[in-house]
């Protein structure tokens, strides 16, 4: 008779077999949770943690970025005011520029009167502020003669400084037991765009 | 036979015990890693997307400022070989300076008073009646010295009147206007 032939009596208790494979598989399942703990689980609570906890700086950035803005924001409403300043202060000197040289119209009118016409009133009006009104000069004085007082009259014409002039009255008037001709003429200039420095210049 | 059934359901239990525990840490953790990154990518985009619009304001306003400050030199060089404009708060400088003009080239100045002024116009304007006397060539010195210093002066109306045939001397009746500089007015 073999050993082959000799049948295989297990005298292990059945139930101690049971709980011996019992705790194989226990001891297999500990394992492989482990394992999962150690290539999964710590990995993805890593991975998970590390997204939370990673700033890209995109905030700081943001942050900085609106800074910025608010301070050029700022800057704007200071550059309105300068250039309404600046605007405003533009027009003034502009009115100003389109203005009438009194002294010059003034001496021609003296240089036209000669010798033989004096002045007792001379008074100009007009303008405005913004130098689009027409101007006005009214002459009131004594002529030796009516050719004297006509000739003034035509002496100021032929300046073309003026846009119009007209002898409006001449009347005999004795002042000191001389004879004179009293004269009134009213001279307009209808627009100060042409001023007789201009016209001087131009000549 | 009943050891065998009872063992065979044991070993089940273990093994249900053992991968619920497996599948379950391993699904946690995906979950956790997915969700976070999930979170953190929109997040991410949403920041972008606010920087992005946030450099493009900034752009705009960057762009915006170079404009007005552009504008801003143009007319300070504009306005820089001009006149200065003086603000009506130096009335009495102004008046005094006028009345030193006046009085520089022999004339009588009886009054310099300013009268209401002008605001409802494009610009301010402060008027100012001059009365004095001279004669005439002392006059249009005046308004020449008068035109020369003070540019920002206008002579809005001029009364001359002589009272007798022998005398040279006349009497002045001017209304000046004075185009103060807008940035002086308090209204």
């Amino acid at each position: 008779m073999s050993n082959e032939q000799i049948p295989i009596v297990n005298l292990i208790p059945q139930e101690q077999v049971h709980l011996r494979l019992r705790s194989q598989w226990i001891h297999r399942w500990v394992m492989g949770v482990v394992l999962t703990t150690l290539v999964i689980g710590i990995p993805g609570v890593y991975i998970g943690g590390n997204a939370v906890l990673t700033d890209s700086g995109m905030v700081a950035q943001i942050q900085d970025v609106n800074i910025e803005y608010e301070n050029q924001q700022n800057a704007i409403p200071q550059l309105r005011q300068k250039i309404k300043q600046l605007s405003a202060e533009q027009e003034v000197l502009d009115l100003i520029k389109n203005r009438i040289e009194w002294s010059k119209v003034f001496s021609i009118l003296v240089a036209s009167a000669g010798e033989r016409v004096r002045f007792s009133r001379l008074t100009a009006t007009g303008g405005g502020i913004e130098g689009d009104e027409p101007i006005e000069l009214y002459l009131e004085g004594l002529a030796v003669s009516q050719t004297d007082a006509r000739a003034f009259v035509v002496r100021i014409e032929s300046t073309q400084v003026f846009d119009s002039v007209e002898l409006m009255e001449t009347t005999r008037e004795i002042i000191e037991e001389i004879e004179f001709i009293r004269l009134k003429v009213i001279v307009k200039i209808l627009s100060i765009g042409r001023t007789p420095a201009e016209d001087e210049d131009a000549g | 036979m009943p050891g065998n059934h009872s063992q065979f359901n044991m070993l089940l239990k273990v093994h249900l015990l053992g991968g619920i525990t497996c599948v379950l840490i391993a699904g946690s953790a995906i979950y956790f890693a997915g969700q976070s990154i999930s979170n953190r990518r929109g997040l991410f985009l949403s920041a972008r997307h606010e920087l992005e619009s946030t450099r493009a304001q900034l752009n705009d306003t960057i762009n915006q400022r170079a404009s007005l400050m552009m504008r801003v030199q143009t007319l300070e060089q504009i306005t820089a070989d001009q006149p200065e404009l003086t603000s009506v708060k130096m009335l009495n400088t102004r008046t005094a300076d006028i009345v030193a003009i006046a009085e520089s080239v022999g004339m009588l100045v009886d009054s310099l008073q300013p009268l209401d002024r002008i605001t409802d116009k494009r610009v301010p304007v402060q008027p100012l009646e001059f009365r004095g006397a001279a004669n005439a060539e002392n006059v249009f010195a005046f308004l020449g010295l008068l035109g020369e210093r003070m540019p920002d002066i206008h002579v809005q109306s001029i009364d001359l009147i002589k009272d007798s045939i022998d005398t040279s001397d006349v009497r002045v009746v001017c209304m000046l206007y004075w185009f103060n500089d807008p940035a002086g007015v308090d209204e």
